[in-house]
């Protein structure tokens, strides 16, 4: 939970110890009050995002440790940046007081602005710019201490949103029981690129994603189909595109690194080559691929 | 509550566009329609565009068109303030939370099938990225919602939209390309608005702004420009602006006028 040091700041931070901060709670004061889960199956737009923490913050040691001056003003910043909206925002900016250790921060945001995986911040921040000198932070704003907290809104749904349509009203072809959209861009947000269409004048298909919570044996095995052929078409997705590399870093959330995902959980023994044996295997053994898939997603295994 | 409207998936999206691209805006008057057959509502979060209100965000658009010589004349010179124009409408009036402004399919159906006869119009020889929503910030609609969300500010309401006519186009792109990193933040991209100067003395402003971006995007890395208070991110942008300003003019374009004020709205 804490912040990690992976870049090389220009100037000194606050190590630990100098700030500690209590985990956030979720809906704070009310019947639902428990701590931040990672996920939010039930959220929706309606639904306003309340959080609140408890932060321990000694403003003079914080001082003395990231070579300030005495009084230098700071202060605790959180901001949040969500996907897909892209969008980044403050809720809240609290100035820090010598005489004063602990402080209860909290916030609530309109969940019009939120969806998909929302990054929380917190930061110990210099609340006004101050003399240059070397390995101080000097520009208001420098940040000398932060960690972050990722909340996924909808649980895992919107990365894989599924619409019932008539395939007969498209240019799918009319018989088919589903159809898997994919966006041409990597880096582009998973829950906008992704799309499964499934034909709702196909009964069978139909039927089975319908009772997808409570199937019977042949919707089981529906399921299993599908489920086989969507990873299957994703893979193939991955390895077809000679851009696509396990190496390369996407961003997070993005169609490129659910794809990266796919490829470690379903083929994590072809990862040391940079895919160049199973991307062999997929041009000139399509067959085999196909079991490989088969026996990676259990198609129609007896569920345990 | 907000409203939730069709998407069109990206194959009758495609389909759509190869009928609708060779053809002129007052044949395609005619070929309009409030729904697709392929279309497809999000199962949660709000309640779903009904005829008549898709009716009138159709007509509120026509006539805004209209007064800059549509579906005949073409748009001509006055394509920054037709696209102001229309930002605050598609603003103001869909009813869009950014979360759902953030699917690309409702942008594709707007452009394909609801609104098919403007989108030629504004782009002749219609490229496929300016009505697919492969990119939500070439979109002949949805960038406008964007620079309209990014930019509104609430704290004013006699004028919400006082900014929208601070960037050209160009230049508002160099800002929506960096929606992932800057581009996200509505406090910074106001604060840029309010401190960018209305007076260029040479020709370099796209490339300035190009410089400002990458200047912050840069500090972004340590520096909390997403978090900052107004009154500390305002001289923030300012220093930044003027840094940049102060380096292209030691390149040998012409010099900043003395005394000239960084900055086109007072600091509160």
């Amino acid at each position: 939970m804490a912040g990690k040091a992976v870049r090389a700041w220009p100037y000194r931070r606050a190590a630990g110890g100098i700030v500690t901060a209590s985990n956030w709670i979720l809906n704070p004061g009310s019947d639902d009050e428990r701590e931040a889960p990672a996920s939010l199956p039930d959220w929706d737009y309606q639904t306003r995002l309340r959080l609140r923490r408890r932060m321990t913050i000694d403003a003079v040691a914080c001082r003395a440790a990231t070579g300030l001056v005495v009084g230098h003003p700071l202060a605790i910043s959180v901001r949040w940046h969500a996907t897909p909206s892209l969008l980044r925002g403050a809720v809240a900016w609290v100035p820090l007081r010598d005489d004063v250790h602990e402080y209860d921060v909290d916030f609530d945001i309109a969940g019009e602005r939120l969806g998909g995986v929302v990054h929380v911040e917190t930061m110990i921040v210099l609340a006004a710019a101050g003399e240059r000198r070397p390995a101080v932070a000097h520009l208001a704003g420098s940040s000398l201490w932060n960690d972050v907290l990722d909340i996924r809104l909808q649980g895992d749904a919107p990365l894989f949103p599924i619409a019932l349509i008539p395939f007969s009203g498209s240019s799918l072809p009319h018989r088919a029981a589903w159809f898997l959209e994919l966006g041409a861009d990597l880096t582009a947000s998973a829950l906008g690129a992704i799309q499964l269409l499934v034909n709702q004048e196909h009964r069978r298909i139909a039927d089975a994603v319908a009772k997808a919570a409570s199937p019977n044996d042949v919707d089981r095995a529906v399921l299993s189909a599908l489920r086989s052929d969507i990873v299957r078409t994703m893979l193939e997705r991955a390895l077809g595109e000679e851009e696509f590399s396990m190496a390369e870093d996407y961003g997070k959330d993005t169609l490129g690194s659910v794809l990266q995902g796919l490829v470690r959980t379903y083929l994590p023994d072809h990862l040391e080559d940079d895919l160049l044996e199973i991307r062999r295997i997929r041009s000139a053994d399509p067959p085999l691929f196909a079991a490989m898939t088969q026996a990676a997603t259990e198609f129609l295994a007896e569920e345990r | 509550m907000s409203t939730l409207y069709p998407r069109l998936p990206a194959s009758a999206a495609n389909e759509r566009y190869a009928e609708i691209k060779d053809r002129s805006p007052a044949e395609l008057v005619k070929d309009t329609d409030s729904t697709h057959l392929a279309q497809y509502f999000a199962p949660t979060g709000g309640t779903r565009v009904t005829a008549e209100r898709l009716a009138r965000l159709r007509e509120l658009i026509v006539d805004l068109a209209e007064k800059k010589g549509f579906p005949h004349e073409p748009l001509g010179r006055s394509v920054h303030e037709f696209d102001t124009a229309l930002a605050r409408t598609l603003h103001t009036d869909m009813d869009l939370v950014p979360a759902e402004a953030s699917v690309r399919p409702i942008w594709a159906f707007l452009a394909l099938v609801l609104l098919p006869d403007v989108s030629v119009w504004r782009f002749p020889r219609l490229p496929g990225d300016r009505v697919l929503a492969t990119d939500i910030t070439r979109h002949v609609f949805g960038r406008l919602w964007w620079r309209a969300e990014l930019l509104h500010e609430e704290t004013r309401p006699d004028d919400p939209y006082h900014l929208l006519d601070v960037f050209p186009e160009r230049n508002f792109d160099q800002i929506l390309a960096r929606r992932r990193s800057i581009g996200g933040s509505p406090e910074l991209i106001r604060a840029l608005a309010k401190e960018w100067p209305k007076n260029w003395p040479d020709t370099g402003e796209t490339e300035a702004l190009q410089d400002v971006l990458k200047y912050l995007m840069r500090r972004g890395a340590f520096q909390d420009l997403f978090g900052m208070p107004e009154s500390l991110l305002r001289p923030e942008v300012s220093r930044t602006i003027l840094e940049v300003r102060h380096g292209r003019t030691r390149d040998g374009s012409t010099p900043m006028p003395e005394g000239e004020r960084v900055g086109r709205h007072a600091r509160l």
